[in-house]
């Protein structure tokens, strides 16, 4: 037998595979599994409570009232543009006139 | 190499413990050899070895059947070992089992396995890829060539090449005929 015949007959023969690497494997699998699903699921809570905070948040801008200098500005700005302050307004350039 | 019948492997797909099991029995001994002979390392090779097979598990739904089985699960373990040679970038080949045979009292044994070691040591990764798919598991360039992502021919002249260097490396030296003397 030539020594490269000898170089692949070596190279063909292998020692045995490790014994109890199936279980090994089987655990790895499991472990990453669990870790797949304690992702997801945390992925999931988290985005269900970021949503429900949103949600709340969102609500409260929705519902709440407005300040009281804010509402009054509002409101005479309201009677500039309908003209129901003009009475007043006559009235007290009348007072002026007066005067 | 024979692949396991198509039953047990849409078991396998569809999550049976048994079926991948018979699956692992089944394609474990080639995946150990041809990783071990690339790797070189006993302990690195049993870690990819565990990591071909996480990633076959992982990834047996997404099999297609666009290749045979044994040629989806050899490209398997050659990403993995390609993968963890690029992360540790280990090129020196050590035989995993020079301890055992310097214990061997049997010279010829001795010697067969102390040339496959020094021949292999000098050939690169893909080489000893190329070399066991081939030679020792009787893939077809074509199988290789979807394996590796290189064509049948460039395949066929790098085999050709490495065989002559191989050939050349036995003629130069005396290692050859110390081990056959």
């Amino acid at each position: 037998m030539s020594s490269e015949d000898l170089f692949y007959k070596e190279l063909a023969s292998c020692p045995g595979l490790p014994q109890g690497q199936f279980d090994i494997i089987r655990k790895k699998i499991r472990r990453k599994t669990v870790i797949k699903r304690f992702s997801i699921s945390g992925t999931l809570t988290a985005v269900l409570i970021s949503a429900f905070l949103i949600t709340q948040s969102l609500w409260r801008v929705n519902t709440s009232s407005p300040q009281p200098e804010l509402v009054a500005e509002i409101q005479i700005i309201q009677e500039y543009l309908n003209g129901e302050d003009l009475e007043e307004q006559i009235q007290m350039y009348a007072f002026f006139d007066e005067q | 190499m024979e692949d396991l019948d198509s039953g047990t492997l849409k078991k396998a797909i569809k999550g049976d413990d048994k079926a991948f099991r018979a699956l692992y029995d089944h394609y474990a001994p080639f995946v150990w050899r041809l990783i071990l002979r690339m790797t070189g390392e006993q302990q690195l090779a049993t870690e990819l070895l565990q990591d071909t097979f996480i990633r076959v598990h992982g990834a047996l739904r997404k099999f297609k059947g666009d290749s045979s089985f044994s040629t989806w699960i050899y490209r398997i373990a050659h990403n993995s070992v390609l993968m963890s040679y690029r992360k540790n970038r280990k090129a020196k080949f050590h035989d995993p089992f020079e301890d055992q045979i310097t214990a061997c009292s049997h010279a010829d044994l001795y010697q067969n396995k102390q040339l496959a070691h020094i021949v292999l040591s000098d050939l690169t990764i893909e080489d000893r890829f190329l070399l066991v798919a081939r030679e020792i598991d009787g893939l077809s360039f074509d199988e290789i060539s979807q394996i590796c992502g290189i064509s049948a021919g460039t395949l066929r002249t790098r085999l050709h090449r490495l065989k002559e260097t191989i050939r050349n490396r036995f003629s130069e030296t005396s290692i050859g005929k110390e081990a056959v003397a």
